[in-house]
């Protein structure tokens, strides 16, 4: 099986560590680079080759310095990463967000869960939302 | 003297007394009078006597500058002398004469001459007419209109007469005053040119179009910004009103304005402060739900994955603890919704309330199925208003129904609406617990409780946000209830 790589920015500690934990309950095989500011975030994906590339972007919205918006288009303007999937999670359901968001075309825009019980189904999520043809 | 006029009146008779003209002189209805160069009544016949209160005889003894109110006389003899010298052919003029009894009395005088074969001047002809009447009314019309115009002067309101096709004809004292200007400056202006409405071009011609509606019978009302005293801006509340004549044509306009410039900064303080609570509130509740979801979320990896190494006690704190955190969970929810309705600038729509209800029927199907409960409601409206907090209102109320019930009791809900004019009038009656009379006032404060979580979990803040609701839908809230017997809330939706 393949191990996934998942690229988490997301400058709330807590959130990372309950990522972390509840993808581990789910028994996929994985690697998360977790990150604190979209800065770090745009510096590393800059770095990688093409084939470091992670599999999916898990991306926060209200994050420090540069938001969650900035990221997205850096990503977006790169023509190395132009295609890379990426995964909005924001802490709230709010319009506005999910509009401004939709222009850089997410896989997904998921509301942050309000506890520990709704972790299995945001990797439930996230799983759907893996390329094809790396989830066999 | 009085001997010297009689001989002169026998010999020369100025009146045949017996002829038809001189009846008709005699008993004229108005006073008539023949008077010599001198102005000395030479003929008067009954009427003149009668306005006078002279006799005959007394009269021929007079002048009529005798009996004049000294400040007429000058005007009088002018006309006399311009009589005589041909330069007119007869006058006509207001003034007073002295009564007998001294009282001053108003008379119409007009003044013609007759003339001696050889052209010489013969007589002045007086025709005298009692007006005093008419000036007494007169008189008290212009009280009135001193009283009316002191009214129009000294009122807060600002006030101004057009005419139907919007000229300005009057404005008070106050309406020039708060502008500084004078009437000179404005009157015969279209009123929408008058410096007033110069502050803006869309000022003057919605004012322009308002002044062809009031013409056409409309009254026309509305908040505007205008220019007072050194082209301030101020807030007034304006409007036309149309006078109709007998025929029910627009006669005149009538346009009036209050100052409102308090009203409107309190107000917009008001909403400042309010976008500020309402800001605060969203903010605080966003920021607060962000350690209360890692409080929670490690609590119950704490539950679910250490329990084991935790003796009885610890399982018991954490429990506590993952318990408060999701209380406070709801608070913040709930404290969120309310934040929300403040903001809540959706336009108004249908709102079917039979559908609202089958909706919450769905929502709490679990609920009403473990309770056996009973829902029951016959026709209901669609009524105008706003769907979400309108499913809110009827989602909390029918809560409330469903949750505060004695264990085991089967909750029976109806619901009912009467039309009351303008306004909707619910009810939604349960047979639960009830609340005590002393209560009844504060439930719809916020953050009220009157039970325990351990009895009936709840944040205090469900009434609240029904209250809110309901005032912005131009409605009244309040509660019936016996102790133990059950609950009826009643409140009211304006028709729009």
């Amino acid at each position: 099986m393949k191990t996934y790589t998942f690229l988490l920015i997301e400058d709330n500690e807590g959130d990372v560590l309950l990522m972390s934990e509840a993808l581990e309950e789910s028994g996929i095989p994985f690697r998360l680079i977790g990150l604190q500011t979209g800065q770090e975030a745009i510096d590393k994906i800059n770095q990688f080759d093409q084939s470091e590339l992670p599999d999916l972007v898990i991306l926060d919205i209200n994050l420090p310095v540069k938001n969650g918006f900035e990221v997205m288009r850096e990503i977006r303007n790169n023509p190395k990463t132009a295609a890379l999937p990426v995964m909005i999670l924001s802490t709230s359901s709010n319009q506005e967000d999910r509009r401004k968001a939709g222009q850089f075309q997410p896989k997904l825009f998921y509301t942050k869960p309000s506890d520990f019980g709704e972790f299995p189904a945001l990797v439930e999520a996230i799983v759907s939302i893996l390329p094809k043809e790396l989830e066999k | 003297m009085s001997k010297k006029l009689s001989t002169e009146h026998k010999l020369k008779p100025a009146i045949e007394l017996n002829s038809e003209f001189g009846n008709s002189f005699q008993f004229a209805a108005i006073g008539m009078a023949l008077v010599n160069q001198d102005g000395r009544w030479i003929a008067v016949n009954t009427s003149l006597c009668k306005i006078l209160g002279y006799s005959e005889e007394e009269l021929q003894s007079l002048t009529f500058q005798d009996i004049t109110h000294p400040d007429d006389l000058e005007k009088d003899l002018e006309f006399a002398k311009q009589l005589i010298n041909r330069e007119i052919d007869s006058y006509q003029i207001e003034k007073r004469y002295i009564k007998k009894s001294d009282q001053p009395i108003w008379i119409n005088l007009t003044g013609t001459a007759i003339w001696n074969e050889d052209g010489s001047f013969r007589y002045f002809i007086a025709q005298i007419q009692d007006i005093s009447l008419r000036k007494e009314a007169l008189e008290r019309l212009a009280d009135r209109e001193r009283l009316f115009r002191s009214i129009f002067n000294s009122t807060f309101q600002f006030i101004g007469f057009l005419d139907k096709d919007g000229v300005l004809q009057e404005a008070n004292q106050t309406a020039l005053d708060f502008a500084g200007i004078k009437l000179e400056d404005v009157a015969g202006k279209y009123f929408w040119d008058c410096y007033w409405w110069q502050i803006s071009k869309e000022t003057q011609e919605k004012l322009k179009y308002s002044v062809e509606r009031a013409a056409k019978g409309e009254f026309v009302a509305y908040e505007v910004e205008v220019w007072g005293r050194n082209q301030v801006p101020s807030t007034i509340v304006f409007n036309l009103k149309p006078v109709f004549n007998a025929e029910n044509n627009v006669l005149a306009l009538i346009a009036e304005g209050r100052l409102i410039q308090d009203i409107v900064e309190t107000r917009n303080e008001l909403i400042q402060k309010n976008q500020e609570l309402e800001q605060f509130t969203s903010i605080a509740s966003h920021d607060l739900r962000e350690p209360l979801r890692m409080m929670k979320s490690f609590g119950e990896l704490l539950q679910r994955n250490y329990s084991q190494k935790l003796d009885e006690k610890g399982i018991k704190y954490i429990n506590m603890m993952v318990g408060a955190t999701r209380r406070m969970g709801n608070l913040i929810e709930d404290l969120l919704r309310y934040s929300r309705l403040g903001n809540d600038l959706t336009p108004l729509e249908e709102v079917s309330v039979a559908d609202l209800l089958s909706e919450i029927k769905g929502l709490y199907g679990e609920l009403i199925d473990e309770k056996n409960a009973t829902l029951r409601y016959g026709n209901l409206p669609v009524i105008q208003g706003r769907r979400l907090p309108l499913q809110l209102l009827f989602q909390n109320l029918i809560g409330n129904a469903l949750k505060y019930q004695a264990p085991g009791n089967l909750p029976l809900i109806s619901i009912e609406v009467e039309d009351v004019g303008s306004f909707w009038k619910f009810s939604i009656a349960d047979n639960g617990i009830g609340i005590d009379k002393k209560y009844l006032e504060d439930v719809f404060s916020l953050f009220k409780r009157l039970h325990t979580n351990q009895e009936y979990p709840g944040t205090g803040l469900g009434l609240s946000l029904c209250k809110k609701i309901v005032y912005q839908h131009g409605g009244e809230i309040w509660i019936e209830s016996e102790f133990g017997k059950g609950s009826t809330v009643y409140f009211t939706i304006k028709k729009q």
